[in-house]
């Protein structure tokens, strides 16, 4: 009942809350993000209400505008830089008046030479950040200047010049100041004017790159090292201050496309949970431009964080843990759609985009898919998963792709003691964390359901053990005698005398000249079928693989390749160090050394799916007991087969891993090589074609 | 006997090679391209009327109708008279001389009747020549306008001495208008420089922002621009007449735009108004609008025409270090026939000006439609369905393209049986996903029901449920991926200028670069699409002949074949298109999705109709005009409603618009689609859609019985957000979309929905 009235008053509040919709086709198309696709069509998130341009207010049109914001009572303040002034309007975006010019105390005055940023305080003083007069102001309505921010005499302000491209200021007064090649971090001054230190001072972030740029540069020349890039800290391209306190920033770009948004706490320390790509994933075109998501302005309202990419021109939604809601926003000339955009701005609810190329500000307003979803993330994020759960089946109705709708849905039911239902929705949003938890319940209680039958399969499990360490019973099988086939039954021996006394075997078989092409062969298919059904079969948490992607070539490259490569290359490498092993030889003692790994391979699917992931340590040791048998087996083959000591072994050993890697560098020269004179074939074929 | 066997062998194998080259080929000449010189009124008037004085440097040249042409024999410049309102009508603005804005080009562009678009193709330069520089005041000797009055108007030719082209023009008299024929069989070019391109009076009925009135544009439902605002930042208007030309395949698509469906842009002024109809040549029409303020203190709209081609061509391949983009052109003579558009003058106001530009669309509709057009069943709801779609899944370890099954023929009934259970009695089901060839991204030539979908008697079994044309099943005969039902690709598809192959790339949603994780599409050759359908339309008639044709590539993909032999251009696919829906069209309806005019005129049921413009800069206000222009002579039919984010929003529109409600709905298996990449039926699960179904169908149906199949005689916004359309039989809606109630004329709506009225008389 009480889920009911929820959900009707939810629905009522999203029918008063919706005004005047003009457009509903966009010009964008609004995509959901999944765990292997980045574009799942979704339904609009918000749509554009109206394009707001100056001269329809009363007032001239804009000329590159910059920035631009609202006081508490919707008043609309906007840098319009290339005709030097503030100009105000009200919140039905009515011109009401501007700011040109400003007057000292002392009685001077002078202009507005490029204000780029605007911020008025809840007091009503108005921030005016001016690069080309190397200040930022405190102003009233009549351009009378009550502070003044200029270039800080302090040691550590070291940037030659003093040029504020943004600024802010919170409740205490702190005035925030962003500029160009500044790249300590943000400028805090008090509300004195007096320079306070940096914050939020961001990072070289390391990556192998950088380490890689250092290491040359240390062997370089003056004039070598000159033309390379320098490594400085990110510039911030926008910050915001919330009611909390919290500082948002924006960065336009990250060597490592990291952390493109921060929320900075008082000691300028990024406190968002999320702290990967924000935007999308660098992409690079056939005419190698690179593509990346270049962050210009942030925006925050309730708990809910709106970041402005200039390079696709969109406007990326994210809720207090940065986790991504939506994107929309596009490069059109339509309604909706931007041509240079510079900054977002969110009031009541209603998102407005100001654009520099086309002079106007845009205004957004949440669809009814929309508001389901804020509502929900909100409700959601405060822990009430009951509460949001109507919601949130509303959402995955309205859109089939909403991974976040399942988690909601998901949390609800293990909240509701529903484990199996909590599997199936945390499978759907592919949250592999969230469906361990669940498992972990699920499986407690089909435990305690069959714990019976269960007690007797492992009954049953210890008797076959028992009866396999028999030695009358083994007895028994071995007067078995299988009849010809592929694998006969000293092969069976042989595998089995190797596994439990590898370094006798092995002698046995060098003695013995052993080879059995035929056993290699069974091994390398066993080996390519159980990487697949790994691949296919391994348990969903620890199943990492795209289901709707398969290529043999890279089964193939995963199993047989490195076994033929790496073979091939011991048996060259051998050749030329005395080493006695033919490679027939060599082959089938590799691939019975593969053995272990294979085995424990087979044996890790099924464990796979019954184990959740804080017990993955399991796994991996159960993985790696198979790796390290494998290891030594190889070790002793090697070193029996070619009749090496132990130290050439691994001299061999450490040569054939070289000469794979020139094998492969050969091989990929001539897949290059292949590869242009096809280009080059077919740039003259186009030619011929064109100039026909 | 002997002779006798050679000969019935030499028959049979004839025979055989004909019937298998009539089945398969795609070689057929192309149509040829006839010109429409109908010249009867398209509003109806009587009496006489008398001409006034001819403006001033202007001479008496003919009368026809209530129209009468006056013309300057020296520039060629010439006016037209509504003799009904005494309006006159100029090609170039009669004042001119007071704009204040026009400076270098744009002013000269602002005293032109014709723009070139020429090109020189071995240094691959392109300009745009006006006819005042060009011809009237070149400096190179050789260049003039010479005037020649002909019966009922005026032959006027451009020689452009610098560019050494000649072009002619004629303006003759219709009963309400005008047209502008390029006589292009006329077109001489002596010199380096060809003609790639026409925009035809480009100030025909230019208007300043001291007027109140609009301009209108075909975009989408239709879209109007008002005088008055100011647009400098804005970019100018263009888009080419009935969407993609599929002449180059883009490497970067941003936005997404609805199509310009209908030849018409309206001019209207404080009193009196001009519709100019591309009647010849629209397949090759453009529709262009600049602001007042942008180039000129004139509101100006007008149509320009590709002569020729050009594509932007990739040398080298994307592995390529030296990849670079050039310019290919169409070589040969001129072959789009002569190109035309018609001025129809209109005697309205702002008020009214939409609904008689409506009129006079839809008369011309029928003016061009020579037979009859099989009304079809109508219905107050339509829902849409999938059977099936390609994925790949895991079969044995090894991926595999299989059929996902999302609502079986068995999962339908279900639904058709639910929805019949809660009330809904009457609606028709769009059937998409059901054919194999479709799901596969083949083209064949016959209707192949998917086994995994299930069986054709279950389908008939729904129909039969639905009742007579009630079953709508979607083909696919234009658009094909790799495979092609037996065709090789290569010789399927359309070729571009560069004799490539032309392929569709996929985008990706969130780069707008090309997707290569899809699948290319490609065009099938329009004879070949022709045939298809034909074919497919026999199979599905002899199989299903309860059920309706919707086609659902054809109507609205329209594009040229650049193959040297039996290549088709636009205007040549054009026509074929209109022949072969037509003649489907005469043994049983046929449905068309989001149909252009060429497809539409002889559809009975046109589904997926926007409901909106594209919402360019420079527009003001979306209108529902092609709803209004297609509404008592088709059923028109909204795009899926449940698609959008704000699905009652959408719901009113379809109401203040005039169309029929559509849904996508999924009876089975939705959660199929998670991750399916599919553009559509993302939010299509029926069990979360039947309330609001039922609601809506239960309040549209009163609606539905008063004004179905009723021209829209009206339609104006009375207030921000309130919407008041007028049918011819008196009914009125009024459409509140705002959070507040409304009260018109003692009826209240409330707030975010409809009210149905009947005029007092």
């Amino acid at each position: 009942m009480f889920k009911k009235i929820i959900s009707v008053f939810l629905v009522l509040m999203i029918f008063l809350t919706a005004v005047i919709t003009v457009h509903a086709d966009t010009p964008y198309i609004t995509y959901e993000k999944s765990k292997w696709f980045n574009d799942l069509v979704s339904p609009d998130l918000f749509v554009p209400v109206r394009q707001i341009i100056a001269s329809q207010t009363g007032t001239h049109d804009f000329s590159s505008p910059e920035e631009f914001c609202f006081d508490k009572d919707g008043n609309v303040y906007v840098a319009d830089s290339g005709n030097k002034r503030i100009a105000v309007f009200d919140n039905n975006f009515k011109f009401l008046y501007e700011i040109k010019y400003l007057k000292f105390d002392d009685g001077s005055s002078d202009d507005l030479k490029n204000p780029t940023d605007v911020f008025v305080t809840d007091s009503g003083d108005i921030y005016i950040a001016d690069p080309k007069a190397a200040r930022v102001v405190a102003v009233d309505k009549n351009g009378n200047v009550k502070h003044q921010y200029t270039k800080p005499r302090d040691e550590i302000f070291t940037a030659s010049s003093f040029q504020p491209t943004k600024v802010v200021v919170d409740k205490t007064n702190m005035v925030y100041v962003v500029c160009t090649n500044v790249f300590q971090g943000i400028l805090l001054f008090n509300n004195d004017g007096e320079f306070m230190g940096y914050y939020g001072s961001p990072t070289v972030s390391v990556s192998l790159q950088l380490l890689m740029d250092r290491f040359w540069k240390g062997i370089m020349s003056k004039e070598q090292r000159s033309v390379m890039s320098n490594y400085v800290p990110v510039e911030y391209s926008d910050i915001y201050v919330n009611n909390d306190g919290f500082v948002y920033a924006s960065i336009r770009y990250t060597e490592s496309y990291k952390e493109q948004i921060r929320k900075l706490n008082y000691l300028g320390n990024n406190i968002l949970p999320y702290k990967l790509n924000f935007g999308e994933d660098e992409i690079i075109d056939y005419k190698r431009d690179k593509w990346f998501t270049k962050f210009v302005s942030v925006a925050v309202e309730d708990e809910f964080i709106y970041a402005l990419d200039s390079q696709w021109q969109r406007v990326y939604v994210f809720d207090s843990n940065g986790q991504r809601l939506g994107v929309f926003g596009t490069n059109a000339s339509q309604l909706g759609g931007f041509l240079n955009p510079a900054s977002v701005k969110v009031f009541n609810k209603r998102v407005y985009v100001l654009d520099k190329t086309k002079s106007s500000i845009t205004e957004f307003q949440s669809t009814e898919y929309g508001e389901l979803i804020l509502n929900a993330v909100s409700i959601y994020n405060k822990g009430d998963y009951e509460k949001a759960v109507s919601i949130w089946e509303k959402v995955s109705a309205m859109n089939v792709n909403n991974q976040l709708a399942y988690t909601g849905i998901g949390e609800a039911k293990l909240m509701n003691g529903e484990y199996k239902e909590a599997v199936k929705y945390f499978r759907l949003a592919d949250n592999q964390q969230r469906e361990s938890v669940s498992f972990y319940h699920y499986r407690s209680e089909i435990m305690r359901k069959y714990i019976v039958i269960i007690v007797v399969l492992i009954l049953l499990m210890a008797i076959l053990a028992m009866l396999l360490t028999n030695r009358a019973f083994l007895n028994t099988i071995k007067r078995y005698k299988p009849g010809k086939g592929i694998v006969r039954n000293d092969t069976l021996k042989v595998i089995v005398s190797v596994l439990r006394r590898p370094v006798e075997a092995f002698n046995e078989l060098k003695f013995k000249r052993y080879s059995n092409t035929s056993l290699v062969i069974v091994i390398l298919l066993i080996w390519l079928i159980l990487n697949i059904a790994k691949r296919e079969l391994y348990g969903f948490r620890f199943n990492n693989n795209n289901p709707k992607e398969f290529s043999l070539l890279i089964q193939l490259s995963l199993t047989i390749i490195p076994f033929v490569l790496f073979t091939v290359s011991n048996w060259s490498v051998c050749a030329i160090m005395d080493g006695e092993g033919k490679y027939k030889e060599i082959v089938t003692y590799t691939a019975i050394s593969m053995i272990p790994y294979i085995l424990f391979l087979g044996l890790s699917i099924p464990l796979s799916n019954i184990l959740t992931l804080s017990e993955g340590m399991f796994l991996s040791a159960f993985n790696a007991v198979g790796i390290l048998w494998t290891l030594m087996l190889l070790f002793q083959s090697q070193r029996i087969v070619h009749n090496y000591s132990s130290l050439k072994t691994i001299g061999a050993a450490f040569l054939t891993i070289c000469g794979v890697a020139i094998i492969l560098i050969i091989a990929l020269l001539f897949f290059s090589l292949v590869q242009q004179v096809n280009a080059f074939v077919e740039s003259i074929y186009s030619e011929i074609v064109f100039r026909k | 006997m002997l002779k006798r066997l050679m000969v019935i062998c030499c028959t049979a194998v004839c025979i055989i090679l004909t019937s298998c080259s009539s089945k398969l080929s795609h070689k057929d000449p192309p149509p040829a391209i006839k010109f429409n010189a109908s010249d009867k009124a398209l509003t109806s008037f009587s009496g006489e009327y008398e001409p006034s004085q001819p403006p001033e440097g202007m001479q008496f040249v003919a009368q026809k109708g209530f129209v009468a042409m006056f013309v300057d024999t020296t520039t060629g410049h010439f006016a037209v008279e509504d003799m009904r309102n005494k309006k006159m009508y100029y090609s170039v603005p009669a004042d001119v001389d007071s704009d204040s804005i026009a400076v270098g080009v744009n002013w000269s562009v602002l005293r032109s009747e014709i723009l070139v678009t020429d090109v020189n193709e071995e240094e691959i330069s392109t300009r745009i020549q006006n006819s005042y520089d060009g011809c009237l005041d070149s400096r190179n000797e050789n260049s003039f306008v010479k005037v020649k009055i002909v019966d009922n108007g005026v032959v006027v030719g451009y020689r452009f001495g610098e560019e050494q082209y000649d072009i002619a023009v004629s303006y003759t008299l219709c009963e309400d208008g005008f047209r502008a024929t390029v006589l292009t069989e006329n077109i001489e070019e002596k010199g380096d420089r060809k003609v790639y391109g026409i925009s035809l009076l480009p100030n025909f009925g230019a208007a300043k922002n001291d007027n109140n009135g609009f301009i209108l544009l075909p975009d989408g439902s239709g879209a109007i621009m008002k005088f008055g605002s100011s647009k400098n930042t804005y970019s100018a208007f263009y888009s080419p007449l009935y969407g993609n030309t599929y002449i180059t395949s883009y490497d970067y698509v941003s936005s997404r735009q609805e199509d310009c469906l209908l030849p018409v842009i309206g001019i209207q002024k404080d009193s009196g108004g001009v519709l100019a109809i591309a009647d010849n040549g629209d397949a090759f029409a453009a529709v262009n609008a600049t602001a007042a303020g942008q180039s000129s203190e004139y509101n100006r709209a007008y149509f320009s025409f590709e002569l020729r081609r050009q594509q932007e061509a990739l040398i080298g391949n994307t592995y390529a270090f030296n990849t670079k983009t050039v310019t290919v052109f169409e070589k040969g003579p001129i072959n789009t026939g002569r190109i035309s558009v018609r001025y129809c003058l209109l005697d309205s106001t702002a008020e009214d000006g939409l609904a008689k530009m409506a009129d006079v669309t839809r008369e011309y509709i029928k003016s061009v439609t020579d037979s009859d057009v099989s009304a079809g069943t109508t219905s107050p709801l339509y829902i849409s369905t999938l059977g099936g779609f390609k994925t790949r899944k895991s079969v044995m370890g090894f991926l595999a393209d299989v059929t996902e099954v999302t609502n079986s023929f068995g999962d339908s009934l279900k639904m058709v049986d639910e929805l019949k259970r809660i009330g809904i009695s009457d609606f028709s089901l769009i059937y998409k996903g059901y054919d194999s060839n479709v799901i596969n991204g083949d083209i064949g030539d016959s209707i192949h029901i998917d086994k995994a979908v299930g069986k054709k008697s279950t389908l008939l079994q729904i129909s039969e449920k639905l009742g007579s044309g009630k079953l709508l099943l979607s083909v696919n005969n234009v658009i094909f991926e790799n495979k092609s039902g037996g065709f090789s690709s290569q010789k399927a598809g359309i070729k571009d200028i560069s004799l490539n192959r032309f392929a569709i790339k996929p985008y990706t949603k969130h780069t707008f670069l090309e997707d290569k994780s899809l699948s290319r599409k490609y065009l099938t050759t329009p004879s070949l699409a022709s045939r298809l359908l034909i074919k497919i339309n026999d199979s599905l008639k002899k199989d299903y002949p309860n059920a309706v044709i919707l086609l659902s590539d054809y109507g609205k993909t329209l594009y040229s074949d650049f193959k040297t032999m039996n290549g088709f251009n636009r205007m040549q696919t054009r026509i074929l298109a209109t022949q072969t829906i037509k003649s489907l069209s005469g043994e049983s309806p046929v449905a068309a999705e989001t149909a252009s005019l060429y497809s539409a005129i002889y559809s009975s049921i046109l589904v997926n109709t926007p409901g909106h413009s594209s919402g360019f800069d420079m527009v003001d206000e979306d209108v529902p005009f092609y709803q209004m222009v297609m509404s008592g002579i088709k059923q028109v039919v909204s795009k899926p409603i449940n698609a959008y984010g704000n699905p009652r929003d959408e719901f009113l529109n379809c109401i203040k618009s005039g169309m029929i409600p559509h849904y996508e709905l999924i009876y089975g298996n939705y959660s199929a689609l998670k991750e399916s990449r599919l553009d559509s039926f993302y939010a299509a699960d029926f069990n979360n859609w039947k309330d609001t179904l039922l609601e809506n169908y239960s309040k549209y149906i009163e609606l539905y019985n008063k004004a179905n199949g009723k021209t829209i005689t009206g339609y104006k916004s009375v207030a921000k957000g309130i919407y008041l359309t007028e049918y011819e039989n008196g009914i009125y809606t009024l459409v509140n979309k705002t959070s507040e109630k409304y009260s018109y004329n003692g009826f209240e709506v409330p707030p975010m929905d409809f009210v149905v009225m009947q005029k007092q008389v």
